[in-house]
């Protein structure tokens, strides 16, 4: 299939999904909590609506970069210790996995009540990340071919230089994976942070729209958390592409 | 022309008196390599059963001396030159490289080593590969060494290209390269060229001597060619199937430079037919000749 074949069937799949939304919409197949998309868009192109709209998106964009920034940060260095200093690793990975195993929604209010609920949806979004750019860079690490390996041991390098030199630059296409798998984590992060009685954010939106039963901003809030996750990741997408190109 | 006959299973093989020259005699640098008894036994998964690799090898090399080592899969070949590196721990015996043990050398970052599958970094150019164990071993680089070696290897013009970009016989001269950028006193080569086609194995055997040959260094050479093995090695080892031993020695009278021509040369190809004889008895394929 060329790429113009491809593009043709994405957009004849994409037309009958609007359609089809826009009848159920119109036609209340699905009750009267499935807003059509033509009423969605009129919502969110009043002033006021999107003014609230596009508020709280960047709350929870500033949110979600930041702890997509920590988390990044801490799961990187923390991979990197657990690769330099083997007798740490196993600790790591069981200290990780049991973040990770740890659902958002039991965080979210231990968060509340000891970070406070301004820097909850940033904890929540970095822990979010964490876990997927620790693996992904310990993954990365343990990576080095024996050839590597030999070259790391006859050259005589210590840990750390081998770690700068070899290690880290050849670990980079799964870091940059695992970053990537973080950008939508650190959005669905903030937003459940925010949830927990942020006061900004879609989060926020969600739940007040959700209890007053507005509809079209429920809907639209989610869509926003949607398209701000996708954006993040076509960009993370975007800077992989080329970033690996320019690696290799 | 004669050539030494095959010496039956050594138990220490003497090092040669010196690399065989024509002409200008060269300068040999490098460091005499000394293995005694040396014997390598693999524990496999289970943690019960083992393996016996290596048995029993002695050897000695003089420094400066090019050594090829031949036998068939499985002798344990590649065990050897990596015990010799100091990349594998030996079950038993003893190796000395100057007095000194592999590690020890790999600790002053005398040791060169060109593999099969050339080691080379993807995301760093040529020039960066060659300029890597200065890094590695915290020396700022010598640009005028590794200029020199692009030269060497012909490959001036590719100097900021990715290894990913070059053929196969271009990224072995690439790790040939810099297995001597730190001017080595032992440089192993373990199958480097292994991969290749004939014809652009033919072309880096030349590009090895010209290389070798500006300064001779103590060299391993692991290789399953008979002719690359005479046609570059002062001596020629033979090992025996697993556990592997060294068969015999082999010690190549041809004068160097040695071209292409040598390859035509009747002492070479008796030689070649000799060793290859050996070979096939040791590998059991005796009476299918």
């Amino acid at each position: 299939m060329n790429r113009t074949s491809r593009f043709a069937s994405w957009c004849i799949g994409f037309s009958l999904l609007i359609f089809f939304w826009e009848l159920a919409g119109r036609e209340n197949w699905l009750g009267s909590a499935w807003p059509s998309l033509s009423a969605l868009f009129a919502f969110m192109q009043d002033p006021s609506s999107a003014a609230l709209l596009l508020r709280s998106s960047a709350d929870t964009a500033s949110n979600a970069t930041i702890g997509f920034l920590l988390g990044s940060l801490v799961g990187f260095t923390l991979a990197c210790s657990g690769s330099v200093w083997t007798g740490l690793g196993p600790g790591l990975a069981t200290f990780a996995t049991f973040v990770n195993a740890t659902p958002l929604i039991a965080l979210g209010p231990l968060l509340i009540v000891t970070v406070g609920e301004e820097v909850t949806p940033a904890a929540t979004a970095g822990l979010a990340v964490f876990f997927s750019v620790f693996i992904a860079t310990l993954s990365g690490l343990q990576d080095t071919n024996r050839d590597q390996s030999d070259v790391l041991s006859i050259y005589g390098s210590g840990k750390i230089r081998a770690l700068i030199c070899v290690r880290i630059p050849n670990a980079m296409p799964k870091v940059m994976d695992g970053l990537k798998l973080g950008t939508t984590a650190a959005v669905l992060g903030a937003i459940i942070g925010e949830w927990f009685g942020a006061p900004t954010g879609l989060g926020v939106i969600l739940v007040s729209a959700m209890q007053n039963f507005q509809i079209e901003l429920l809907w639209a809030s989610a869509l926003c958390g949607t398209v701000l996750s996708g954006l993040s990741f076509f960009l993370l997408a975007a800077i992989q592409t080329q970033f690996i190109k320019r690696l290799v | 022309m004669s050539f030494d006959a095959p010496t039956p299973p050594p138990t220490l093989l003497e090092p040669s008196p010196a690399p065989c020259t024509s002409g200008q005699a060269l300068t040999s640098t490098g460091r005499p390599i000394t293995l005694r008894s040396v014997g390598k036994t693999y524990a496999l998964d289970d943690g019960q059963s083992t393996v016996r690799a290596i048995d029993n090898v002695s050897m000695d090399i003089a420094a400066g001396e090019f050594i090829a080592i031949i036998g068939p899969s499985g002798s344990g070949k590649s065990t050897l030159v990596r015990m010799i590196a100091g990349l594998e721990e030996i079950s038993e015996g003893d190796i000395t490289i100057a007095g000194d043990s592999p590690r020890a050398l790999i600790a002053q970052q005398r040791l060169g080593m060109a593999m099969q599958d050339h080691g080379l970094m993807a995301w760093l150019s040529v020039r960066q590969n060659i300029a890597l164990p200065f890094r590695l071993s915290g020396k700022v680089p010598d640009e005028a060494r590794i200029d020199r070696l692009l030269q060497l290897i012909g490959l001036a013009d590719f100097a900021d290209v990715r290894p990913t970009q070059l053929s196969g016989g271009m990224k072995q001269r690439v790790s040939l390269a810099r297995a001597l950028v730190l001017e080595p006193d032992v440089l192993i080569l373990d199958e480097p060229f292994g991969a290749l086609d004939a014809v652009t194995r033919r072309q880096m055997n030349q590009e090895l001597q010209k290389i070798w040959a500006d300064k001779p260094t103590t060299t391993l050479l692991v290789t399953h060619s008979l002719e690359e093995a005479v046609l570059l090695a002062d001596r020629v080892c033979v090992m025996s199937p697993r556990p592997g031993t060294i068969a015999s020695v082999h010690s190549v009278p041809l004068p160097r430079p040695r071209t292409l021509a040598t390859t035509f040369d009747e002492t070479f190809r008796q030689l070649v037919a000799s060793i290859a004889k050996e070979f096939d008895a040791i590998c059991g394929l005796g009476d299918a000749l």
